[in-house]
């Protein structure tokens, strides 16, 4: 593999794991604290 | 900034944004308050009930080791009462089943919380707080009847 071959590659990268890590973290986030919430409005 | 970390960055800011939303519907829109420490009040040393508009009443609640004075309350459904909450000896702690109250008693200390009862049915209230060997006795109940002329309260000594 060439340098700029390498550079292109870096270039391009985009973190899916990350990214998709990320927002599997908010959704199971936000069902936990909805279902606090709604749990309260419920109480009156 | 790297593209991932602004997406990252506005996600996480919009969440924020969604729970102070929330946050503010429930407390304006629903009026669920949180507890508050009454300062400008004396002390009270007796429990007290009584009514102070068509379907509010004030209920100013004695913890002690190891019962509550009153221990059941009696009111009509659809009844909002003020409840203030104080200790005579030791910190316990003032819970009521199926409503959004979670006080201390606190000796020397009033803590207030407004509850609406709406719908008829016995809801236990009890310490949350260990208070020593009879603990998980401190206990009682409201009592919410519908077409319930007036309120009352009784006591176990």
């Amino acid at each position: 593999m060439g340098k700029n071959e390498s550079d292109q590659e870096l270039e391009e990268f985009k973190p899916k794991g990350a990214i998709a890590f990320f927002l599997l973290l908010m959704v199971f986030f936000m069902i936990i604290w909805f279902a606090m919430y709604f749990e309260l409005l419920s109480r009156g | 900034m790297d593209k991932s970390e602004k997406f990252a960055f506005i996600l996480s800011g919009l969440l924020l944004v969604v729970f102070f939303g929330a946050i503010m519907y429930a407390a304006v829109a629903k009026d669920i308050d949180v507890p508050t420490c009454i300062t400008d009040m004396d002390p009270f040393e007796r429990d007290t009930l009584f009514q102070t508009g068509p379907d509010t009443y004030e209920l100013q609640m004695v913890a002690r080791m190891w019962a509550f004075q009153p221990s059941t309350v009696r009111l009509p459904a659809g009844t909002t009462v003020d409840l203030y909450v104080t200790s005579q000896d030791i910190i316990h702690g003032f819970k009521i089943e199926e409503h959004n109250v979670n006080l201390m008693a606190i000796p020397g200390a009033i803590n207030y919380l407004r509850v609406k009862f709406d719908k008829p049915g016995e809801y236990l209230f009890a310490c949350h707080e260990f208070c020593g060997a009879a603990h998980h006795t401190m206990a009682g109940r409201f009592i919410i009847e519908e077409g319930l002329d007036e309120a009352e309260t009784e006591e176990d000594v």
